[in-house]
């Protein structure tokens, strides 16, 4: 392609990376018309501008391999760190959410105290296992069902002759008892 | 999956209750809402220490100052005697204050029975128990002092 015409369509900005590319060689390689002379300066800094950007110059900026395999170092321990938090986060959240849905669940269905065990007594709201106190509570509720009625019935209501008629009617139901054996 | 698993929590029973054979019974209920009250014990006991009395299941609660459990406890004894062998009943200005009742059964030879009372203080005692004990051996139970 001709190089006027090339020009005109790099400032019209039609070119190629390409043909950007001739435009840098033909005008560093030493064989500039005059009457493009002009613009040999500004494609020779670009050319330096591209060849920096392309591979750092060693000579221009000398670079420890040490510091090279330091920052590739740091690189990977940045990306293990960031892999590391993400799954700390996402095991924090895990365990934040079950703790939640615990206290959800105890919220909603309440945990019986007593599930545990076969045997308790809840006193005011407070469970007891403890085999004496459960045995000794059951007892005196057995007792408290089997009162003889004259200590159910007030003083003021203690009529003899009510008295005997419980009585007999006692003694009629342990003999209907009897008789069923 | 989150929502699986709030439904799974949410739903899951904590504490299965053994009780089985109660389920059916009104008075359950008696257990279940005033059970953890202030003024109120309840007992429960299911293994093997009751089967020198032939039980297999006691349960009591007892309910003091509550007119408002005492009028529960009396609805639900109303429904849960119905078809029930009354061995006792004692009733006094038309609300029941004594009761021995034995249930219809679920299972074949276990026999269930419900005792009630309630004191001149105004103390509610109900009592469950099953097991293949009968009404002769309850009886037994109650007239002689027997620790448990």
């Amino acid at each position: 392609m001709d190089i006027d015409e090339l020009l005109n369509r790099y400032f019209e900005g039609e070119t190629s990376s390409e043909e950007e590319r001739e435009l840098r060689a033909f005008f560093t390689s030493g064989n500039v018309p005059d009457r493009l002379a002009v613009y040999t300066p500004m494609f020779t800094y670009l050319e330096e501008e591209s060849r920096k950007e392309r591979q750092p110059d060693e000579a221009l900026i000398p670079i420890d391999e040490d510091i090279l395999f330091m920052l590739d170092a740091e690189k990977v321990e940045e990306k293990k760190t960031f892999t590391l938090r993400s799954v700390l986060y996402l095991v924090s959240g895990i365990a934040a959410s079950f703790l939640l849905l615990l206290g959800l669940n105890h919220l909603l269905n309440p945990v019986d105290p007593c599930f545990c065990s076969d045997n308790y007594v809840v006193i005011n709201g407070r469970c007891y296992t403890d085999i004496h106190k459960v045995r000794s509570m059951a007892l005196e509720a057995l007792q408290e069902v089997a009162t003889p009625t004259d200590e159910y019935f007030p003083e003021v209501d203690r009529d003899e002759a009510d008295r005997v008629i419980i009585d007999n009617q006692l003694d009629e139901l342990r003999s209907l008892f009897d008789d069923n054996e | 999956m989150l929502w699986l698993l709030v439904a799974v929590f949410c739903l899951m029973p904590c504490g299965v209750s053994a009780a089985e054979t109660q389920k059916d019974l009104k008075i359950q209920e008696v257990f279940q809402r005033y059970g953890k009250k202030r003024n109120v014990t309840m007992v429960e006991l299911s293994n093997e220490m009751l089967e020198t009395y032939g039980m297999t299941r006691y349960k009591s609660i007892t309910i003091k100052d509550d007119p408002e459990a005492l009028r529960f406890t009396r609805q639900c004894l109303e429904a849960d005697q119905k078809g029930a062998r009354k061995i006792k009943e004692v009733t006094d200005d038309g609300g029941v204050v004594s009761a021995y009742y034995q249930l219809k059964g679920v299972e074949a030879d276990i026999n269930r029975f419900v005792l009630f009372k309630v004191s001149k203080k105004g103390v509610i005692t109900l009592v469950y128990i099953e097991g293949d004990l009968d009404s002769d051996d309850l009886i037994t139970l109650l007239f002689t002092k027997k620790d448990l």
